[in-house]
């Protein structure tokens, strides 16, 4: 994962240096995903606590994104928890579309499937991730 | 103070390049690599062509031939480190791919060899249009010219 270093004076050193949070880049999310893929494995010995922004964006002459917020905190075991949807949409009968997508944990892999985002295909849905170092 | 963006080499990582002009003789190539805590294992960067056939040059390096290179010892470091041909070498215009590998080694988040990519860049006049983990893996590449 795409990470944050701050290094101290010079080139060379003999402590570690500052490692900051650690984020993810965006994934895309594929249309009609029937059954659970794996976006990622999550280890909680180094991050138990994963904030995602979730992003639905359509592409073209109709301007729509929706995003929501999800927290997955462990307690020995993983729990997800949602925010609620924000944004807007031009076209009131698509938005039902940001509940096609659906996450899930299986162990310590975060999964998903989505549903037929037929009128979306040239939509971007991305994912991205801001974890807290343990 | 330096702030860096890097992707950790967890299997491979590879950037693209294209040579637009006449061919060039490589004087070397130098990914911006970071070394946290001496890893072990053997690192490879190779330069192939983008039509696939095969690799123009190959190289293999430990975290120590990078660590040893400063004159303070540390374990953690970030340089542009070269990559210089053992014969030499032109590369003809088209694409390439430069790939940064490894045998011998295993991520962790306590030890690893990482690639940082361009990030506060003042000669990078082209603000990229997403963030700056989007950004190219910075590399440089020296070419030898003719003394005349």
């Amino acid at each position: 994962m795409t990470r944050v270093i701050t290094f101290a004076d010079g080139f060379s050193s003999a402590t570690v240096p500052n490692t900051g949070t650690v984020y993810q880049a965006s994934y895309t999310l594929l249309n009609n995903q029937s059954s659970a893929a794996t976006i990622l494995t999550l280890d909680p010995t180094k991050v138990k606590t994963h904030f995602y922004m979730i992003e639905i964006e359509r592409l073209g002459s109709v301007q729509y994104r929706q995003s929501i917020e999800a927290v997955l905190t462990y307690n020995g075991i993983w729990e997800l928890n949602f925010g609620n949807w924000q944004g807007s949409d031009l076209v009131a009968s698509t938005l039902a579309v940001p509940q096609n997508i659906t996450l899930t944990i299986s162990g310590n892999n975060l999964q998903y499937t989505s549903g037929n985002l037929s009128g979306h295909t040239a939509s971007k849905i991305k994912i991205a991730d801001t974890g807290i170092i343990a | 103070m330096s702030t860096l963006v890097v992707d950790p080499l967890i299997t491979t990582l590879e950037k693209t390049f294209y040579l637009s002009g006449d061919r060039v003789q490589l004087g070397c190539i130098a990914p911006y690599l970071y070394v946290h805590n001496a890893p072990a294992g053997t690192f490879l960067v190779s330069i192939t062509s983008d039509t696939g056939s095969g690799a123009v040059i190959q190289k293999t390096f430990t975290s120590t031939d990078i660590l040893s290179s400063f004159s303070s010892v540390g374990n953690y470091a970030h340089v542009f480190f070269p990559i210089i041909p053992d014969v030499p070498c032109q590369l003809e215009r088209g694409g390439y791919i430069i790939t940064l590998s490894a045998t011998g080694y295993t991520y962790t988040e306590g030890s690893y060899l990482g690639w940082i990519r361009q990030h506060e860049n003042p000669n990078d006049i082209f603000t990229p249009t997403g963030t700056d983990f989007d950004n190219p893996l910075a590399t440089r590449m020296k070419v030898l010219s003719r003394i005349k």
